[in-house]
């Protein structure tokens, strides 16, 4: 199934549109869009978003490229991106990944099989107080341990289970 | 016009101008990648950071507006000391094999490293980062991700010039890289240029790679005979060890009032058919010339408009000493051919001259024309309802070879009316349409 806008975004995209001078403004409103809905954005997405906005696909795929929260491949239900900066690593955030991919069963940028979680790596999150300190889709986890993280994806994945 | 101070001497410099292309009208370089007078200002590249007195930090020359008594120091040691500093920072990844690549001899950072730089790699090669190399971008061009210095000269002339957006960059940091979008290689008829213009060897042609050495090379100004707008051609030759002169590449010569900067890849490859080629035929031009003392009724001339001016009006003096008619055939359009979007340089009419051969006023309705008749063309053979032609032409189909366009001095007029001169970029093998002429009309030996 692929992605498409309904009336009540395409409104308000032109509704974007009339304030920006530039068509190219509209690409990160745009993309957050397709992501929100669907998780990643693909190649179709934006050969769709090129089609019916008129912005062309390489400002698009430039955008996804450059910002780390965009994924241009399907990830999994909960993804979980860990802040790369130092106060992070000087906190002890290698072992905490480690930790993580021995719980998880997956490395680095993976999926696990049940597409439940996925790995991955963040830019500063601007917590750095608490660090070390990680993403899990866009709520921020703070002060994280072996204990806490083991007990949020317990959690994770009762939550799942039960439904 | 403004005075400004350079290194403490006074220069007159346009005052909406560019830093860089300002001083470069008076010798002086400043060294930059990204900026081009075609592309305009990118800001990115740092190279051109100069010494402006009065501002607290080094300014980029491309991007600082001229103002009448500034002062700069372009080689001064705080200039010296960030075109240092820049030029490690570039040289950390990219990989210094200069006698490999084929871009070696016309290499931007090349250059400035010689120039400004000089100094030692504090870098052990091993620790260098690989990058991918020889990706095909289509279109002839060839994409070495190593040796790119990320200046978006690429991405901003299929953007502004070519409107055709296939490329640009992904990734940030040190992971950045020129990118195709969905793998979709390069399709417009201008990418060429995106070889020309690259400052590095991250975009190469993959007709001209590693053929040959450009500083073996000669270069000669010359004029596009492939189409009615006439490009100014800068032709590159050579003659390697026991063979023929040849051609190996053309590149787009900037003229301001025809084609800018740039050129199509039509005309850019069409130096494959250019090639000098060997008469074949002595007698043809004999059995010619004496067919054409016995039967002098007998003929009409007929010329292309793809013959230079002086080749035209030898035409018509051979024309009137024979007393034959003189037609004249400029039919070779091809709407098809023809730009809508982009840099427009591709006009429908595919041959060099149409304009010198209307001035000519010769009959170009070709009814009446005799069955035997004398047709002088540079270029491709095309059909003709006509029961007896001899064809002279610089192909290997004609019935008399002469020397191609390339191969002889000669004047055109483009589609502006603009007349200019292309010179001849090798001594020709094969006569010129005018040494024939002048052997037919017992002037002289045709060589």
């Amino acid at each position: 199934m692929s992605f498409k806008f309904t009336p009540e975004e395409l409104k308000s995209i032109e509704e974007l549109r009339s304030k920006v001078d530039d068509d190219r403004a509209l690409v990160m409103p745009v993309l957050w869009m397709v992501q929100r809905k669907q998780g990643f954005i693909g190649n179709d997405d934006i050969l769709y978003l090129e089609r019916e906005l008129g912005i062309r696909a390489i400002f698009f795929a430039e955008a996804i490229g450059y910002f780390a929260m965009f994924n241009d491949a399907k990830k999994g239900k909960y993804e979980l991106k860990f802040c790369k900066t130092i106060t992070c690593k000087l906190r002890g955030s290698d072992e905490l990944i480690k930790f993580c991919e021995n719980l998880l069963g997956i490395k680095m940028g993976e999926t696990s099989s049940d597409g439940l979680f996925s790995l991955g790596e963040s830019e500063c999150l601007g917590y750095c107080e608490k660090a070390p300190c990680m993403l899990c889709g866009l709520e921020q986890h703070a002060e994280l341990n072996e204990e806490k993280l083991e007990s949020l994806i317990q959690k994770i994945r009762q939550e799942n289970a039960s439904r | 016009m403004v005075e400004i101070i350079v290194d403490s001497e006074k220069f007159q410099v346009d005052e909406n101008g560019n830093l860089i292309t300002e001083l470069k009208k008076h010798g002086i370089e400043i060294p930059h990648f990204c900026y081009h007078e075609a592309l305009g200002v990118s800001g990115n590249c740092r190279m051109c950071l100069i010494e402006v007195v009065g501002q607290k930090r080094p300014q980029i020359a491309c991007d600082t507006p001229i103002s009448a008594g500034m002062e700069i120091k372009i080689n001064s040691e705080l200039t010296r000391k960030v075109q240092k500093g820049l030029l490690e920072m570039e040289f950390i990844n990219h990989p210094l094999d200069c006698p490999t690549c084929d871009q070696a001899g016309e290499c931007s950072l090349q250059e400035y490293y010689m120039k400004f730089d000089k100094e030692g790699s504090r870098v052990a090669v091993a620790d260098k980062v690989k990058k991918h190399k020889r990706e095909d971008f289509g279109s002839n061009v060839i994409h070495d991700e190593e040796r790119c210095v990320l200046c978006r000269r690429c991405v901003r002339f299929t953007q502004i010039c070519s409107k055709t957006y296939e490329l640009g960059i992904g990734g940030r940091g040190e992971h950045s890289k020129i990118m195709l979008f969905n793998d979709q290689k390069i399709n417009n008829p201008y990418a060429g240029n995106i070889v020309d213009i690259c400052p590095v060897g991250a975009m190469t042609s993959a007709d001209f790679r590693f053929k040959r050495r450009v500083w073996h090379l000669k270069t000669t100004e010359a004029i596009c005979q492939g189409c009615e707008r006439g490009c100014a051609l800068s032709v590159d030759s050579d003659k390697p060890k026991y063979e023929n002169e040849q051609i190996y590449r053309f590149r787009a010569r900037f003229d301001e009032s025809v084609n800018g900067h740039f050129i199509c890849d039509f005309g850019r490859y069409s130096y494959k058919f250019e090639q000098l080629i060997e008469p074949k035929n002595d007698n043809a031009l004999l059995n010619l010339k004496d067919e054409l003392k016995a039967n002098l009724s007998k003929f009409d001339v007929l010329v292309t408009s793809s013959l230079s001016t002086e080749e035209m009006s030898a035409a018509i003096k051979f024309a009137k000493s024979f007393g034959a008619n003189l037609y004249g055939y400029d039919d070779f359009r091809d709407e098809s051919f023809c730009d809508s979007e982009g840099l427009k340089l591709r006009y429908p009419n595919k041959t060099a001259n149409k304009k010198g051969l209307e001035h000519l006023q010769t009959s170009t309705d070709l009814t009446h024309i005799k069955d035997r008749v004398i047709v002088f063309h540079l270029g491709d053979k095309f059909e003709l309802n006509l029961k007896n032609p001899t064809f002279i032409m610089p192909r290997k189909q004609a019935d008399i070879i002469c020397a191609s366009a390339y191969h002889r001095d000669g004047h055109t007029i483009n589609c502006d009316g603009i007349l200019r001169f292309s010179k001849a970029v090798l001594s020709p093998v094969a006569p010129s349409i005018e040494q024939i002429i002048a052997y037919l009309m017992d002037e002289k030996e045709a060589k």
